[in-house]
């Protein structure tokens, strides 16, 4: 098969630096707004009164977050809201030691995916934890799998109905 | 079996690197021209052409299909783009294959391509485009969260090692070492070498990734009774199944590809497959993450859950072993420019089965071979059975 | 029961604002490289493909009827005059504002190519489809292997 592979021109980094090779730099910039739509906007207007809140649908008996208006399991729009606690639990999370642009952080962040208690067993959502420490060891010494823990709010008067209305999860005393 | 028989006839690639020199459209030329120099064919013998690419932020160019449309042979020809994210390589073929059987064309020229050194500052960057724009995004992720969360989730349920996990690392990037297309093939890689590459969203470390690249790979499809013209080894299309789970991924048991099961059971049904651990001869599942290929062996049904890494252990996925996994070199070895990506491994089953993949041919003459590929927001398998 | 659930007050309509910011590195490719070197030396080429009787501008390196490749023996000088085959002025920018003073735009198909070239039309004030134009280039040392390194079009001297 070696005959059917077209050996291409690899450039190496200063060739493009260095502009041996013409190159053309355009900024891909795009302005959005976002719509929250009709349950996501729900959503956010209870984060900024402080609580979480998700979607029950009658036909399966899901209690879902993020709340949807419909259920695309049965198809069927969704009957009614219900309130959720601020607790959960930690379904997974990872250490990142990176920036989205693939810039070393000096104190790694802790995604997680978080069950919250009053929705159906899985039911999660994704934010961070805080409080587990500043360093790749110590946050793997204090974060488990199956761990407890509770949403830290930012005051009342810096929410503006968003998800970081919530700073992060903290380990939720015993 | 539904519909016409349908065959892979020719298959072409280029090289994998970092960065090319060479436009997409170029690329997707060369791959192009060479899978039809394969099977001796032209252009004008081509019926309909597919075009297979992932997002469209990577190359820059919006519509890319369109942009890649001259390269890929498409001028004045019924053309279609397949997109399923990381799928799209494998559902590409699919896709040729139904253009095929429906009887609508005889003859199909799919074309994949990635030209991922465009994106600036980092290939990731265009991902962060992925997330949910009001519940995600503003927490700051970036693409490898999404990947340590899975994995974290599933090494956490069976109780597996991040040494068990880094065997595919090593075991495709040696494989790689053969693949005259690869960008990061290693025959001297070890374990501890993954274990001890830097951390970047723990578990996931460096050599647990497979790298951004720039390439293509095109294969040509045909009706059987042009297939039988054309070559005297045809590699038909046994079966194809794929299938989607919901886009509410932090709702999903992460520790499981139920959507791979559905792609799979779909493909096996359709191949008169019923077992599929004696009847699959060579495997080559998606691993743009090592775990990956763990996830999806099971999801195949080719190992039992939380089991998928005693196949590497034992060296039955070696390739000399019992069922060789991914001879290609995969993601991890050979690169992954995403749709090509997924199209290198159905070209691998093709060379594979035609007793032509030299120094990676596996021994002992294998009859049928699966490719699958994984995507969208981690949330689609891509499923094509391959046999003589 | 309705699907929707109306929105009775204002300030429960929501948006989520962000940018999308990434910056894309195009290389010209094989013939694009090539191509960007001979406008920075003030010479327009174009690939003629021997079996399908089309000449490509800007060169390309294959030809997308037949896609043969075309090699160096292919590659031909066109140019730099030729004719105005369509042409457009502009008097909004791509930000939706008023374009002060209006860009004309032109395609040309330039002596000795079969495909056409958009670019700048400059220094005229009538423009008509059928007339003749020839290529401006920037000062040689201005130039740095880019489209740019055309000024445009101007209307070509009788």
């Amino acid at each position: 098969m070696e005959r059917w592979v077209y050996p291409v021109t690899s450039l190496r980094p200063e060739d493009v630096e260095q502009k041996r090779v013409c190159t053309t730099r355009t900024p891909l910039r795009g302005e959005y707004a976002w719509d929250a739509g009709v349950a996501v906007g729900r959503f956010l207007t209870e984060l900024k009164a402080g609580r979480l809140i998700g979607r029950r649908c009658r036909a399966c008996g899901r209690v879902m977050i993020p709340p949807r208006m419909f259920c695309e399991q049965c198809f069927r729009p969704t009957d009614e809201w219900v309130p959720l606690a601020d607790t959960g639990t930690v379904i997974t999370f990872s250490v990142c030691t990176i920036s989205w642009d693939m810039r070393r952080l000096e104190v790694p962040e802790v995604p997680a995916v978080i069950a919250i208690d009053g929705a159906s067993p899985g039911m999660g959502i994704m934010h961070k934890l805080g409080e587990v420490g500043r360093t790749l060891e110590e946050i793997l010494d204090r974060v488990r799998i199956g761990m407890r823990v509770q949403a830290v709010w930012k005051p009342a008067g810096e929410r503006e109905g968003a998800i970081t209305d919530i700073r992060y999860f903290r380990p939720l005393e015993d | 079996m539904a519909g016409r028989r349908v065959a892979i006839v020719g298959a072409g690639m280029t090289k994998f690197v970092r960065r090319a020199l060479e436009t997409g459209q170029e690329l997707a030329w060369e791959a192009a021209s060479k899978a039809l120099e394969s099977c001796e064919m032209t252009l004008d013998q081509i019926d309909a052409v597919v075009l297979g690419s992932a997002p469209d932020a990577f190359d820059g160019v919006h519509m890319k299909v369109e942009y890649l449309s001259p390269g890929a042979g498409a001028w004045g020809k019924p053309t279609i783009r397949g997109y399923v994210g990381g799928g799209t390589g494998v559902f590409a073929a699919i896709q040729g294959w139904y253009h095929i059987a429906s009887g609508m064309f005889d003859t199909v020229l799919v074309v994949c391509e990635e030209k991922m050194s465009s994106c600036h500052p980092h290939p990731q960057a265009a991902f962060n485009y992925i997330f949910d724009h009001t519940l995600e995004r503003p927490l700051g992720p970036n693409l490898l969260w999404i990947f340590a969360l899975e994995m974290n989730a599933y090494m956490t349920k069976y109780g597996l090692t991040k040494r068990d996990i880094a065997m595919v690392a090593v075991k495709n990037k040696r494989n790689a070492a053969d693949h005259p297309a690869a960008q990061l093939g290693d025959p001297h890689i070890t374990i501890e070498d993954v274990l001890n590459s830097e951390v970047l969203a723990w578990p996931v470390q460096r050599l647990d990734v497979s790298p951004t690249s720039d390439g293509a790979v095109a294969i040509v499809m045909a009706a059987e009774h042009i297939a039988r013209r054309v070559t005297n080894k045809p590699v038909w299309v046994e079966g194809v199944g794929w299938s989607l789970d919901t886009q509410y991924w932090t709702n999903r048991d992460l520790s499981y590809p139920t959507y791979v099961e559905e792609a799979a059971r779909k493909a096996y049904a359709m191949a008169g497959i019923r077992e599929p651990r004696k009847e699959i001869h060579i495997v080559e599942p998606y691993d743009p993450f090592d775990y990956k290929e763990l996830h999806h062996l099971e999801g195949l049904l080719l190992a039992d859950r939380g089991k998928a890494a005693e196949l590497i252990a034992l060296g039955i996925a070696n390739r000399d072993g019992d069922m060789p996994v991914t001879p290609s070199g995969g993601l991890l070895g050979v690169g992954n420019p995403i749709a090509a990506a997924g199209l290198m491994k159905v070209a691998e089953i093709f060379w594979q089965l035609r007793g032509e993949a030299g120094k990676r041919q596996v021994p002992g003459q294998p009859r049928r071979g699966l490719a699958q590929a994984w995507g969208d927001l981690m949330q689609v398998g891509t499923v094509i059975i391959l046999g003589i | 029961m309705p699907l929707i659930e109306r929105i009775q007050h204002l300030d429960e309509v929501r948006a989520w604002r962000g940018t999308i910011q990434l910056e894309g590195v195009y290389t010209a490719g094989v013939a694009g490289e090539r191509w960007l070197r001979g406008l920075q030396e003030g010479k327009i080429y174009g690939t003629r493909c021997p079996r399908c009787r089309y000449t490509y501008v800007p060169a390309r390196r294959f030809c997308e009827r037949c896609l043969g490749p075309l090699g160096k023996d292919t590659w031909i000088e066109v140019g730099p005059s030729g004719t105005l085959v369509s042409w457009t002025r502009l008097h909004v920018a791509p930000d939706g504002t008023r374009q002060v003073p209006p860009r004309t735009l032109g395609l040309i198909r330039l002596d000795g190519a079969d495909a056409v070239l958009v670019h700048e039309l400059i220094d005229g004030q009538e423009w008509t489809s059928g007339m003749r134009v020839e290529a401006v280039f920037r000062p040689p040392a201005e130039r740095s292997g880019s489209i740019r390194d055309l000024l445009g079009f101007r209307p070509l001297s009788p």
